[in-house]
């Protein structure tokens, strides 16, 4: 393999880290459905029932969290760009 | 083939009576105590004595005709005189039972000694005379709803009953159809849960007119238009819609108010074609019933509403709140969506508009389920009016009252003539003292 065109290395640390977001992301999925039934006075067994829908939810605010670090990136990226291209 | 189907129909009857568990000390009869004398062990002994009850019909008009055909499929009954001062319908009787006896006058009926029971299905207004001196002349008696003309009336005959030994059946007929009954058992074991409201209505689009030969015939044949012999929608429909809320409430309504109107058939009839009443029980839930006879399109139904759920009695179904309720994440998620996208901007949700969803049905009886559609005039099969014929038959045999059927006649019949003062007198009644029974819980 051509060293060159690797772009980037995903680390072992680099996936616990990520699995650990996604973790906090279901958490949190899960915090907000048990809230939920408390608040709305609904049934407990909605924990486990309504799992694929907190399970999407978690997803969903991972994926949020992904898009918002990316957009960050791009911005981050952007400034150097530019404070690089001033300093010329 | 006429044996077969007697046959068919008999066993049917049967598995009816086993499919609720008729067993003796059964919860079933204790929450339902009328239906123990029609218990299989009873009908057995019956068969087995070879006995038959010997009844007589006065009034062979279409109703009366609709009980001769459900007797022919009873095998314990025995019809052995028809009565009607009304020729063609006499005659269209005899066509049923060739061999029954006529009167005209039935007076000369009652003093015959080998009828058992009568059965009673002429005009309202006939009801209560006919009903006090066919008991007084030792006969068992099966009479159409209502129970009376007047309220005075209804009294007079509930208090010969208590003092008769004769049984005595009016034709109640949802407290013996099957699905009334497992209905009713569902609900009294909290089905659906608390009972907050009862709805009732039944719609047809149809004149109520029958043809009249000559006009002097006008008031006997079209009776029910008429106040002196009819009580309208009222007697004739609700009747049988108030008796099941009372069954479901346990206990009787304690205002009354309502108004009636003639709106579309301006005919020259005197009972109203439109009516809504509204019965209040001292806990607050409320019968609101409703009856009209230009628009068919809500068609018959008998609902009662609980926190918990919803049964429709006239078709055998129910249905559960919590099928249609979203969980608790969904309802955060909406409400958040709602706050932040919505565009109701400061009612909140509660503004929402709530039109009607369609809700899963819960089937109350296992097979097939006969449903009334309620555009009858005469009377639906396999509503519970074969049952309790059938009851009534028995009874004559056996000489056992069946509990209750007076007492819930009485009741609903009761409301539906205090629905009438109601609306005449544009008005709130409360239940008169003078006609309370010791039956009755408000």
């Amino acid at each position: 393999m051509d060293k060159n065109k690797v772009i980037a290395v995903i680390t072992l640390a680099d996936v616990i880290r990520e699995v650990a977001v996604f973790g906090a992301c279901l958490i949190i999925a899960i915090a907000l459905n048990a809230y939920a039934i408390v608040h709305y006075q609904t049934e407990w067994s909605e924990l486990y029932t309504e799992f694929g829908f907190v399970l999407t939810l978690a997803l969903i605010l991972y994926v949020a969290r992904c898009v918002v670090k990316a957009l960050i990136l791009v911005l981050w990226k952007c400034v150097k760009l530019l404070r690089r291209k001033m300093k010329r | 083939m006429e044996e077969n189907k007697k046959i068919e129909r008999e066993v049917s009857r049967r598995e009816f009576i086993k499919e609720l568990g008729y067993l003796a000390g059964g919860a079933l009869l204790l929450s339902m105590p009328w239906l123990k004398s029609q218990t299989p062990e009873k009908l057995s002994e019956i068969k087995r004595q070879g006995t038959c009850a010997r009844v007589a019909l006065i009034g062979c008009g279409s109703r009366g005709q609709y009980h001769l055909h459900n007797l022919k499929a009873i095998p314990h009954a025995e019809v052995v005189a028809l009565c009607d001062d009304y020729e063609p319908n006499l005659k269209a009787a005899a066509e049923i039972f060739p061999s029954a006896r006529q009167y005209s006058d039935y007076s000369s009926l009652l003093e015959a000694s080998d009828v058992d029971g009568v059965i009673i299905a002429t005009p309202l207004n006939l009801h209560a005379p006919m009903t006090l001196d066919a008991l007084a002349a030792g006969k068992h008696v099966f009479c159409e709803k209502a129970m009376a003309r007047t309220m005075s009336e209804c009294r007079a005959v509930y208090e010969a009953y208590k003092r008769s030994d004769k049984a005595l059946y009016f034709c109640m007929q949802r407290m013996y159809d099957p699905k009334y009954i497992k209905g009713m058992e569902q609900v009294h074991s909290g089905l659906i849960g608390e009972i907050v409201g009862l709805r009732c209505h039944w719609f047809r689009n149809a004149d109520w007119r029958r043809k009249v030969p000559s006009p002097e015939l006008e008031r006997r044949i079209n009776w029910r238009l008429y106040r002196e012999s009819s009580g309208g929608l009222m007697t004739e429909l609700a009747c049988h819609q108030l008796e099941v809320c009372n069954w479901a409430m346990g206990r009787m309504p304690e205002t009354i108010m309502g108004m009636g109107d003639i709106v579309f058939w301006k005919d020259g009839r005197e009972v109203y074609d439109n009516v809504n009443v509204i019965y209040r029980y001292s806990n607050g839930v409320k019968i609101n019933y409703e009856s009209l006879i230009s628009n068919k399109y809500n068609g018959m139904e008998d609902q009662i509403l609980g926190h918990k759920g919803t049964v429709d009695m006239t078709k055998g179904i129910y249905y559960l709140e919590e099928d249609n309720q979203l969980s608790g994440i969904r309802q955060l998620l909406r409400e958040g969506k709602e706050k932040t996208l919505g565009a109701i901007p400061t009612a909140g949700p509660s503004w929402r508009p709530e039109t009607r969803k369609d809700y899963v049905p819960h089937t109350l009886v296992a097979g097939e389920v006969s449903v009334n559609s309620g555009q009858s005039t005469v009377g639906a099969d396999n509503d519970g009016s074969d049952v309790i014929l059938s009851a009534f038959c028995q009874s004559c045999i056996t000489g056992e009252k069946a509990e209750n059927v007076v007492e819930e006649a009485y009741c609903s019949t009761l409301l539906c003539l205090l629905a009438n003062q109601a609306m005449d007198e544009k008005r709130i009644i409360t239940f008169p003292d003078e006609y309370k029974i010791p039956y009755m819980k408000f």
